[in-house]
């Protein structure tokens, strides 16, 4: 203790001591008056102001939520949205329900993307070395580099983009080589595939992009990709997969999926089939499938010659044997309904093998379709720009969005390489890694902040519209690069100006006209020569011959004139069709500037076009294979993956990400290598060791986490964490597996493994049994509960033979309706419940993310989590099964289940959770005291408690920034109080409200208006809710399946939310026994 | 001190006659005491709140120029005027306009006229009476009376004229263009012109 305070005390005890009785009173009553002053004082009312509208735009009445449709794009993925704008403010992020590439639904990232806009560490003001510099002073410097590039051409200009699939970004680049040819542009983005690119170029696939079209397929076998959670349109084919698995609706669509892959994806969560194999043999398994394939019959296109595999499937040798012969029957069976999926990860020699096993398939056409692809004018990537930085030719180097410091190999150094330019300007969203290395840095907009465009991978396009003005004084990477060819206007004006001009096609009837003008003056000049050559031959000797030629000369003359009717005609012809063309244009011009305006107000200009002329080329494939690398024969296997949560380190400092839990191994906060068990066993590592990695002569020191699922020999490396300038949540969280990267390969062989000194403490939130040593834990049964196709066809009710208490010895003292047996409630009105169906759920967090977002579900922070304090409201859990090398999964989403008997209700002191007339689980927040009698009394365990101040610890971390992101319709919740999931009571209340303010006014919501937070993102369809008092709902009907199942049904609580079990298409022939 | 019912009388009332005293009717500039938060004031943004983030101060934003919402009625160009102001190049119009950004039309149907007549009987008919005379419940209370529709000045209005009353009021009229949607105020108008013409309809 300090001594002055020490002193205080004493002084303070012997002034009490020596006190008579009256002086005592009197300076506690001094006392008690000034703390009661104090005390008054301190809880008043905050004095609030009302700040109106001077003068109401239309449309808006304050409080109530407007919706603007936009677009965002990950890499090549592109997500069309529905941004929710409280007052001017975004809010919340849906899925646009009129695009095709969303259908309404989002995956994680979609979003969590709205925190991103009011990320405290968003860069605010532009730096040009330690000074702060104004808009104007940025616009005067970027106004001088344009006027020095216009004179030299771009000499010494090197700009290095992210991949934006923008037709306006990539004519503004157009645009701008066009005025600076000496310029040089490179395109930089882990998020966006370069192996998968240079495959398709390999097979002469320029210039089209290809969509899964999953829904037409009947046998998909994925090769080390995760199409349904990482890599791609997640969302398109998360639908396209999940209406392929509705088992009771559609069962003749029924499809079957197989994995091989190296670890757990989402895709392998989903899978039918799959099977653990090492990166590096997932393509050599290709290439044996396609000469099993060839054996079955499959023809080869012309000019293919099958490459010679070298699988080594290792503990799974013989299991992979009998897969291809299985597989290889299967695909043929269904040639023309299947395809083969390689991952973004595997080399581009594997996606040009993959590329042909396809068109062996037959799959061009029918599961994959193909569109005119979009393509930015660069001459390479960032060891492309790196080479020309170290020839110094690269003077001024512009670095648009992109963070290469942190996202590039450890190899390559290019923080070192960037030194070497004079002027180097960085726009990024935070003074990240590369922003600190740069000269200058410019604060970047966020997407809902700037205007844009998108284009799909199926060709559909979109207007990305701001929502709100910048907060900070930030640009869009397309205002840079416009500012940079001194164009002088907005982005606004350059978008629309780029769709103004896009369609102008010449009219084909034009064409011909022009043609046949050409063919009437070349008609004429033939018909000139031919007069010309007579009147050459002219002076003849004979008469006769005179005679003749004077005649032929006549009519050579004729043929002229005839001729030149002709060509008058054309002309006139063809001017009178430029007239009607150009009226055809204006016409086209005019429909294009009224249909602008529904552009923007729905976010979607086409549904995309289908192309199928591509013409295959396949010879270069065996070459590629030839000279492939081959992994060396010891050592361990890398691979390096974007993260679940934060992607290629992009959203590393979002925290609702960063806390999410990783869908396989749990982990939050952090990333791990993840090994097998295998592997743990032999070098006796556990989960939360501390493992060095040595690959190439590099070395990280990084935890590990035993994980099942890993192939035999793999390392898992998740990228995008071991940030150094990422923001306050990304730095210091995990560890940099860039420093690993050698080169631009994903998948690295020849690394060592050992374990080091120490341990790590990883915040993981679902353990097998309880202890770090991986072990496969038995799963308990009654919770998820899974069948076979087969089996369901002949045992409809096997969901019934979990049931550890029989139906008739569950009494209650009263009658609790359940309408599984066609029981309905008796009360008036409307009853809510939910039905959560396992077979189409893959574990995306998409619903979990979105539930945070709706429902202002506070952040704990790692330390918290790693005491089991976590908030979620929505929960994923995943359980696994069977052997290490053949390991089995599922996953199940969990939140409050609103039982009808619910046990925390009953134990509640003082009422504050009760069941609402509708019956949901309510809490009154306020009047919660805090005992967590109810959460300890829940079986669900999904009830949370505020621990600390979590969400005023927020507030502090964001400052005013998060109250703008926070959902107005749901209290935020303080210190001492229990919470969780509501069924998003705000919005049943609201469409209450629109039903009695519209239609009949019966207050009564139809089916499909209202939808919760979670059902509403879920691109599989998996979470249905509605109104189980009505039969004719969807939710009803869900409930009517056989397949509906209660979790924990024998505590005789009748839960709201039920599960429609998991039933599962396996290959009989792959089925053991 | 011998206590008496007296004095635990003057005893109990003393501290009631202060603390009434302290509270009644004393002007105070300070803010209500509230002893327990009760979550009644957290750390988000209602409408017409202030944020401190702003230069302005506000918390609510104003939508970026050129943006439309997904069911909004925003349009661009001089449809705009006629849709919001009921002009047409400063002149009012006589044609009802187009709605949002595809230009779907507004069509007169019973549809819209009973909305315009369900809206009227609300917002309206208080003043302006049920029949639209001006001897609305309000009048007979003491109000000013407004004019009849019926009139031949109000007869001679363009509809787009009727709108814009609706939408900035006149003289004792107040605007209602923050209490009816923009698609009602033209219903409204819509009614007026048949409640108008219910009452001059020509004999034959």
């Amino acid at each position: 203790m300090n001594k002055g305070v020490t002193m205080k005390n004493q002084a303070q005890n012997e002034s009490l001591t020596n006190m008579d009785r009256r002086d005592f009173l009197k300076t506690a009553g001094i006392g008690a008056a000034a703390a009661g002053t104090t005390i008054v004082a301190g809880c008043r009312k905050p004095t609030q102001y009302i700040l109106p509208y001077g003068k109401r735009p239309e449309d808006v009445i304050p409080g109530k939520p407007t919706y603007y449709a936009t677009g965002m794009n990950i890499g090549a993925t592109v997500e069309p949205l529905l941004v929710e704008s409280h007052d001017g403010r975004p809010t919340k992020i849906e899925g646009n329900p009129g695009h095709p590439l969303s259908n309404g639904a989002t995956s994680g990232w979609g979003q969590s993307s709205i925190l991103d806009l009011y990320d405290p560490d968003r860069s605010r003001q532009a730096n040009h070395g330690a000074d702060t510099k104004t808009p104007e002073e940025v616009d005067a410097a970027l106004g001088a580099l344009a006027k020095s590039f216009a004179a030299n051409g771009g000499k010494g200009l090197a700009l290095l983009t992210q991949w934006v699939p923008s037709p306006s970004y990539s004519r503004a680049l157009r645009d701008l080589k066009k005025a600076l040819p000496n310029a040089k542009m490179f395109m930089h983005d882990p998020m966006w595939s370069s192996s998968a690119h240079a495959g398709a170029q390999m097979v002469n696939l320029n210039g089209v992009s290809t969509t899964l079209e999953l829904d037409n397929a009947k046998v998909i076998v994925s090769l080390d990709s995760d199409f349904l959670g990482s890599e791609g349109d997640t969302v398109r084919n998360t639908r396209g997969f999940s209406a392929g698995r509705q088992v009771d609706e559609e069962p003749e669509k029924l499809n079957r999926l197989y994995t091989v892959e190296p670890r757990y994806t989402l895709t392998g969560t989903s899978a039918d089939h799959r099977l653990q194999i090492r990166g590096s043999q997932v393509g050599e398994f290709l290439a044996e499938l396609a000469r099993t394939l060839k054996s079955k019959g499959l023809a080869v296109p012309a000019g293919a010659i099958l490459p010679v595999p070298k699988l080594d499937a290792g503990v799974n040798a013989e299991l992979a044997k009998k897969w291809l012969t299985v597989l290889a029957d299967d695909l043929v069976a269904n040639k023309g309904k299947s395809l083969v999926v390689v991952g973004d990860h595997q080399p581009s020699h594997v996606h040009a093998l993959g590329h042909l096993v396809n068109s062996m398939l037959g799959a061009f056409g029918t599961t994959i379709s193909m569109s005119k692809g979009l393509d930015l004018p660069v001459q390479g990537g960032v060891s492309e720009l790196a080479a020309l930085l170290d020839s110094g030719e690269a003077e001024t180097v512009v670095i648009l969005g992109s963070n290469p410091v942190y996202t590039t190999s450890g190899d390559l150094d290019f923080s070192a390489k960037l030194a070497k330019a004079k002027t180097t300007l960085h726009l990024g969203q935070r003074k990240d890694e590369t922003g600190k290395d740069c000269t200058w840095h410019i604060p970047m907009s966020h997407f809902l902040e700037a205007w844009g465009d998108l284009q799909g991978s199926d060709g559909s396009a979109l207007i990305q519209q701001p929502l709100i003005a910048p907060l900070f004084e930030a640009r869009s990477a397309l205002e840079i690069v416009l500012a940079l060819q001194g164009y002088e206007g907005n982005a606004h004006d350059y978008v629309k100006a780029t769709w103004m001009s896009a369609t102008q096609q010449e009219a084909p009837f034009l064409a011909e006209k022009k043609k046949a003008l050409e063919n009437a003056q070349e008609a004429l000049k033939g018909a000139e020569a031919e007069k010309a050559l007579l009147g050459n031959a002219a002076p003849a000797d004979a008469e006769g011959a005179a005679d003749t030629a004077a005649t032929s000369m006549a009519a050579a003359a004729e043929k002229v004139e005839r001729a030149k009717t002709a060509v008058d005609t054309a002309q006139k012809d063809l001017t009178s069709a430029e007239v009607a063309a150009k009226a055809a244009a204006d016409k086209a011009a005019a429909e294009r500037t009224a249909a602008w305006g529904t552009w923007i107000q729905k976010g979607i200009i086409n549904n995309g076009s289908t192309d199928t002329n591509a013409a295959f080329s396949w010879d270069k494939i065996a070459g590629a294979w030839a000279s492939r690398n081959t992994p060396a024969d010891s050592g361990f296997e890398l691979n390096f993956i974007s993260d679940y949560s934060v992607g290629d380190g992009r959203f590393a400092n979002n925290s609702w990400l960063q806390e999410m839990p990783e869908p396989i191994t749990k982990i939050t906060w952090d990333n791990a290598a993840s090994i097998s068990k295998g592997t743990a066993r032999e070098l006796n590592i556990n989960t939360g060791d501390m493992v060095k990695i040595t690959s190439n002569g590099a070395t990280l020191e990084i935890a590990a986490c035993v994980t099942h699922g890993v192939a035999e020999g793999s390392i898992i490396l998740p990228l995008g964490y071991g940030r150094t300038h990422g923001g306050k949540f990304a730095t210091g969280a995990g560890f940099n597996a860039y420093s690993l990267m050698n080169g631009s390969d994903w998948i690295q062989s020849g690394a060592t493994l050992a374990k080091s000194m120490g341990s790590y403490q990883l915040a993981i939130t679902q353990m097998e049994k309880g202890d770090f040593s991986g072990e496969i834990q038995t799963r308990i049964d009654g919770l998820v509960r899974e069948n076979t196709v087969d089996g369901y066809k002949k045992e409809k009710d096997f969901v019934k033979k979990y049931e550890v208490m029989p139906k008739d010895k569950l009494k209650s003292l009263f009658n609790v309706p359940d309408n599984s047996e066609g029981e309905q409630w008796n009360s008036v009105g409307q009853q809510w419940g939910m039905t959560v169906d396992l077979s189409s759920c893959n574990g995306c967090n998409a619903c979990a993310i979105a539930c945070q977002a709706e429902n202002n579900v506070a952040v704990v922070g790692k330390k918290e989590v790693a005491n089991g304090r976590e908030m979620h409201w929505l929960r994923m859990d995943r359980y696994f099964d069977g052997t290490d090398e053949n390991p089995d999964s599922a996953i199940q989403p969990m939140s409050c289940s609103h039982c009808e008997n619910a046990p925390c209700e009953t134990v509640c002191p003082v009422a504050a959770t009760a069941h609402g007339p509708e019956g949901t689980n309510d809490i009154a927040y306020n009047r919660c005291i805090g005992t967590r009698y109810c959460a300890n009394n829940c079986p669900y365990k999904v009830r949370r408690f505020n621990y600390y101040n979590f969400s005023k610890r927020m507030d502090e971390d964001y400052g005013p920034l998060i109250a703008m992101q926070r959902n107005p319709d749901v209290t935020v919740r303080f210190r001492g109080v229990i919470e969780k999931c509501s069924y998003c009571v705000q919005r049943i209340t609201e469409a209450h409200i629109e039903a009695k303010t519209t239609g009949d006014r019966t207050g009564i919501v139809p089916d499909g208006g209202i939808q919760a937070a979670c059902s509403q993102a879920c691109a599989a369809g998996a979470i249905t809710f509605g109104d189980v008092n009505d039969p004719t709902t969807a939710v009803s009907k869900k409930k009517a399946s056989p397949r509906n199942y209660a979790m924990l049904a024998e505590l005789n609580i009748h839960p709201r939310t039920t599960y429609l079990a998991r039933i599962r298409n396996p290959n009989p022939a792959l089925v053991e026994g | 001190m011998k206590i008496t019912w007296n004095t635990i009388a003057i005893a109990l009332c003393c501290p009631i006659a202060v603390l009434s005293m302290g509270c009644q009717g004393d002007i105070t500039g300070s803010a209500p005491v509230h002893l327990n938060p009760n979550m009644d004031n957290v750390a988000y943004i209602e409408a017409q709140e202030p944020n401190p983030f702003f230069a302005d101060g506000r918390g609510m934003r104003p939508h970026v120029e050129g943006t439309a919402a997904y069911n909004g009625t925003a349009i661009s160009g001089p449809a705009k005027t006629h849709l919001y102001e009921g002009k047409l190049n400063g002149e009012f119009v006589a044609a009802l306009p187009k709605l949002g950004p595809s230009g779907e039309e507004m069509t007169f149907g019973v549809e819209m006229v009973e909305r315009g007549q369900e809206r009227y009987n609300i917002y309206c008919a208080p003043c302006h009476s049920e029949a639209g005379d001006g001897q609305g419940i309000v009048i007979k209370r003491g109000m000013v009376m407004p004019p009849s529709f019926h009139e031949d000045r109000i007869m001679a209005m363009t509809l787009g004229q009727l709108y814009n009353t609706i939408t900035y009021g006149i003289r004792n009229m107040k605007g209602y263009q923050s209490q009816i949607p923009v698609k009602d105020r033209w219903a409204i108008a819509t009614y007026l012109r048949a409640l108008q013409f219910s009452r001059n309809t020509p004999e034959s």
